[in-house]
């Protein structure tokens, strides 16, 4: 058998494997396994990559919950992410943070929207992406939330109001979308241990995808009075999937009564 | 292994498949260490009552006996909606086992509101094991 025709098989075997996993949630299940390239980008008529497609963090193109390491979305060892680089007084309020005021800071705690760019580097639900001629929608399966971005260029928005997805505006680079972020609600975090914002964020996203299984995200921070410089993160890994997403509101949360009671009981240490 | 048919692609790519990544910060809905004991964590059994299939967690409550022979009910935190779905859990799951025992592998709570815990898995009583949260015992989360 030929190496090409191995190779198809696989991809094909690989990706319905996936799709076909019936675990019934037996803890003996196998986990998944990271996808294969699965061949050349997709390009719309107009030449540009089509970054269309349901996405799971990580590289196996679902979620197991046996293996969350699975949904990470780079290694360190092989593209290291710098720690973001706070200036004296945004490093001494976050380290004055207990570890419960961490988990009453969270956007996810307080069921509300991760915004941008959390919803990226830190969200363990998949993100759908609609690819139109002049629009990139993208809904993201954590709070139902949705955003559209246009991609024709524009200017921004003449003094936006803050929102927690921010003011998007899109253009082509290459083969790369560039999304151009102001006006991100403060009520956002960039990670879950305390990194808050100004109004003065500037938030650069970039989308790629260099495969039909994959799309790297990558998003370079700039908030000059938070920030000592911007901050760029790793090329951060998302993978297709063929699951449809699901309703997801959050109507049953018992977290703040929860980490309010530990905060009482611990001084806030969690300990 | 599977990528072993894939000799020949480029090395960068290859380098991203065949296991799973480092630490990265968790990216789950909450931080475990800070609202469940790892280190408490051992089997419960008792009788089903109670499934509240809701989002961002999926609870379940269980009868269980106590050292003074009180019946106390216990809640217990699953994953998302969503999650057990995709591993092929459905609510159905604990509807037909309601009233029946289970034996649910779980870690305690810290908080002050007691008999609380967070389920790593769950037997029903046909026998099936459902992993319904992470296997934070060993530092899964």
């Amino acid at each position: 058998m030929s190496l090409i025709l191995v190779l198809a098989t696989c991809t094909a075997a690989c990706v319905s494997a996936q799709d076909q996993k019936k675990s019934g949630g037996d803890s003996s299940q196998p986990r998944l396994q990271p996808l294969p390239k699965g061949g050349p980008t997709p390009r719309t008529a107009g030449g540009h990559p089509d970054l269309s497609g349901v996405w799971f963090p990580g590289t196996t193109g679902g979620y197991d919950t046996s293996n969350p390491p699975a949904q990470r979305q780079f290694d360190p060892k092989v593209t290291p992410e710098e720690k973001p680089p706070f200036q004296p007084w945004a490093a001494a309020k976050i380290k004055s943070m207990t570890a419960v005021d961490f988990e009453l800071g969270r956007a996810s705690v307080n069921c509300l929207p991760r915004g941008t760019p959390l919803s990226f580097l830190g969200n363990p639900y998949p993100i759908k992406l609609v690819q139109t001629r002049d629009e990139l929608i993208q809904l993201s399966e954590l709070n139902s939330n949705f955003r559209v971005i246009h991609t024709d260029g524009r200017p921004h928005s003449k003094d936006p109001d803050p929102t927690f997805n921010g003011d998007a505006t899109a253009h082509w680079d290459g083969d790369a979308l560039v999304i151009d972020v102001i006006a991100i609600d403060e009520r956002t975090w960039n990670n879950f241990v305390g990194w808050f914002h100004s109004d003065q964020e500037h938030v650069i996203e970039r989308l790629t995808r260099p495969s039909r299984n994959y799309l790297i995200y990558q998003v370079t921070i700039d908030d000059p009075k938070v920030l000592a410089k911007p901050w760029t993160s790793a090329p951060r890994q998302w993978s297709l999937s063929h699951q449809d997403l699901e309703e997801y509101y959050c109507t049953n949360n018992q977290e703040v009564q929860e980490y309010e009671s530990i905060k009482e009981k611990t001084g806030g240490s969690g300990k | 292994m599977r990528h072993g048919v894939l000799l020949g692609l480029p090395l960068v790519f290859g380098l991203f498949m065949g296991g799973f990544f480092m630490a990265p910060p968790a990216v789950a809905h909450h931080t475990f260490s800070v609202e469940y004991d790892a280190s408490k964590c051992s089997d419960m059994t008792g009788t089903l009552t109670k499934v509240d299939w809701q989002n961002p967690h999926v609870y379940f409550n269980v009868d269980l006996k106590e050292a003074d022979s009180q019946v106390s009910s216990w809640s217990f935190e699953a994953v998302s909606v969503a999650f057990l779905k995709r591993s092929g859990i459905q609510k159905q799951d604990f509807v037909d086992n309601m009233g029946k025992v289970v034996t649910v592998r779980a870690c305690l709570g810290k908080s002050s509101t007691g008999k609380r815990a967070a389920a790593e898995t769950i037997k029903m009583a046909d026998g099936r094991t459902l992993r319904v949260g992470s296997d934070y015992e060993h530092g899964q989360n």
